[in-house]
């Protein structure tokens, strides 16, 4: 076990270093001239004075070869230095520890979302199989996996914020403000975990041990939370990882649409503002965070008994 | 003690509900306090059906189930589940007849917890497991492992322990041998047959092994197709079977038998 968790570590590298180079190359190659722009940046009414530029561009680096370049960010990198904002002067880790906070606190108010909805409702699903409780969840989830998640955040400000005025539309105040983009984002990662936990349930209540625990006289409720639950614990780990790194990348469009502060609405205006240093750094972070969460997950894995039957390979 | 009449059992074989399939017809049967009915046919001739039937872990299509003097037939979950204590099953599959998840000690414990008869984990409750694994057979290191971590046999002694720490009126053995091989075959139907004379539950004892259930059956009834087809003290079904099926099924047995003889002798 410490050999496969050993050999997961050291598979990090490699990934982590080809993010490093995508992420560099894609700002490298996108049209424009990063010392113009940060020239606009500090100095807004200095014209294009080519001596000034000269300058920028020689602060930047930007007509060393395209590997001295990478390599002088990657250094910068390993010593916890990304730059600075264009825009801001502040250095982007500081933008990046600032906001990665509501990034995490977003995603997993979706995740648990998406584990209540998806665990109760597959469960009456799988409970009441083939009546019409069970359809009409069925047409529902497919019906929200083919809805966008901006158009469910529209209408949930809509219902929620312009009509019934519980939740604010925007902004980040308290805590309370994570309830209405959580739910947002639990409910559009929640259909698979349903249909998960329906097929698992409905595949454990033919074992032996089920028909046992009804003889002993358990309810049914007791059952699944007895004995059922146990055993289809290991494919809900495996949706619950894949939902989270799915959450953290949607979080970008929640968050625009409700105005949180989190790393997505700033990378989406560094993008637009051409901030090369912010769109490089977080990008680069991004992909970071989603390999550490996989990461995280074979771990976990490997501490969850093997020989558990797996049912995740079964329709999702 | 339990008695059976004109049960039957079928489902719709398509959406329209036009066209039915039997798979239990018209059986009736009953068994007395302490004795042992043995059930005897091929596989999937709606044996297992009518094992859940008899425990009601199903509602049957037609027929009416007494037990102890009560009709069950048609008691609600909830009035049901008061009375499980009294009705127990085993199951033939020794591998998913457990929780992988669960130990040992705590599978055969919850039904006694379930029925408050012990408290979790007290001294009692200790007790009493104690006594029921010598009398099945296990020992006390088995308790705190996996089913996963014991034999096909040592499994079934669990269930059996299982089964018996609630002192139940009716058992019903769904094939509790046939996946075991033939000495642990043995012990474990001698566990059986000296806790029913302890205990004096009725039993039903299903199985496609005619040798198994002479051993333990007062009387043998012989299914087919969902049917009932002759019922009778265990030496007149087996000597003189009545009817086409009962002698395919003897000639078979006894064909075994001699080939069985021949390899031994030889």
């Amino acid at each position: 076990m410490k050999k496969i968790i050993i050999n997961r570590v050291l598979m990090i590298l490699p990934t982590v270093i080809t993010i490093a180079f995508l992420a560099f190359s894609i700002m490298y190659f996108s049209p424009g001239n990063p010392a113009e722009i940060l020239m606009r940046y500090r100095n807004p009414e200095g014209g294009t004075d080519p001596a000034a530029l000269a300058h920028y561009e020689e602060m930047l680096g930007i007509n060393d070869p395209f590997l001295t370049q990478f390599e002088n960010w990657g250094a910068g990198i390993l010593t916890g230095d990304f730059g600075e904002s264009f825009k801001t002067g502040n250095p982007v880790t500081e933008e990046f520890f600032y906001r990665i906070g509501y990034t995490l606190m977003l995603s997993f108010t979706g995740l648990a979302f998406s584990l209540v909805i998806g665990i109760t409702l597959g469960f009456l699903s799988a409970e009441f199989k083939d009546s019409w409780l069970d359809n009409l969840l069925r047409f529902t989830q497919s019906l929200k996996m083919s809805i966008p998640s901006f158009w469910l955040a529209l209408f949930f400000i809509y219902i929620f914020s312009t009509q019934l005025r519980w939740f604010s539309a925007f902004g980040y105040n308290s805590p309370k403000d994570l309830i209405l983009p959580g739910l947002v984002l639990g409910l559009s990662n929640s259909s698979r975990m349903v249909r998960l936990v329906r097929t698992c349930i409905l595949e454990e209540k033919g074992s032996g041990y089920v028909y046992t625990a009804r003889v002993k006289g358990l309810s049914e409720i007791q059952i699944f939370f007895k004995h059922i639950l146990k055993n289809i614990t290991l494919p809900i780990i495996t949706l619950t990882g894949v939902s989270l790194v799915s959450m953290i990348g949607g979080s970008l469009i929640i968050e625009n649409i409700f105005g949180l502060p989190g790393i997505g609405t700033y990378l989406v205006s560094a993008i637009v503002a051409k901030d090369y240093p912010v769109s490089m750094g977080f990008l680069f972070a991004y992909g970071v965070i989603i390999v550490f969460i996989n990461l995280f997950i074979d771990i976990v894995y490997q501490f969850v008994d093997p020989r558990v039957r797996d049912c995740a390979n079964a329709e999702i | 003690m339990i008695a059976l009449e004109n049960i039957s059992k079928s489902y719709r074989k398509n959406i329209f509900g036009n066209q039915r399939t039997d798979i239990v017809k018209d059986v009736t049967f009953n068994i007395q306090k302490g004795e042992t009915l043995g059930l005897i046919g091929a596989s999937g001739c709606g044996k297992t059906t009518l094992a859940k039937i008899a425990t009601r872990l199903m509602k049957p299509t037609t027929g009416q189930i007494e037990f102890d003097g009560n009709d069950i037939t048609a008691v609600s979950e909830t009035e049901m589940r008061k009375m499980r204590q009294q009705i127990q099953i085993m199951f033939q599959n020794p591998e998913s007849a457990l929780n992988p998840r669960i130990k040992i000690y705590d599978s055969i414990a919850e039904i006694m917890r379930i029925h408050k008869i012990h408290k979790k984990n007290t001294a009692d409750e200790k007790r009493k497991v104690k006594e029921l694994i010598d009398i099945v057979g296990l020992q006390e290191e088995h308790l705190l492992r996996y089913p996963g971590e014991l034999s096909g046999g040592q499994v079934q002694r669990a269930v059996l322990a299982r089964v018996l720490s609630v002192e139940p009126k009716f058992i019903v053995a769904d094939e509790p041998t046939s996946m075991l091989d033939v000495s642990v075959q043995a012990q474990i139907l001698k566990i059986l047959k000296d806790a029913q004379k302890e205990y004096q539950f009725a039993c039903l004892f299903i199985s496609h092994n005619i040798g198994v259930v002479k051993a333990v059956s007062d009387r043998i009834a012989i299914m087919n197709e969902g049917m009932i087809l002759e019922e009778g003290e265990v030496n007149s079904i087996i000597d003189a079977p009545k009817t086409e099926f009962g002698k395919a099924l003897m000639d078979n047995y006894y064909a075994d038998f001699y080939v069985e003889l021949d390899r031994v002798a030889n």
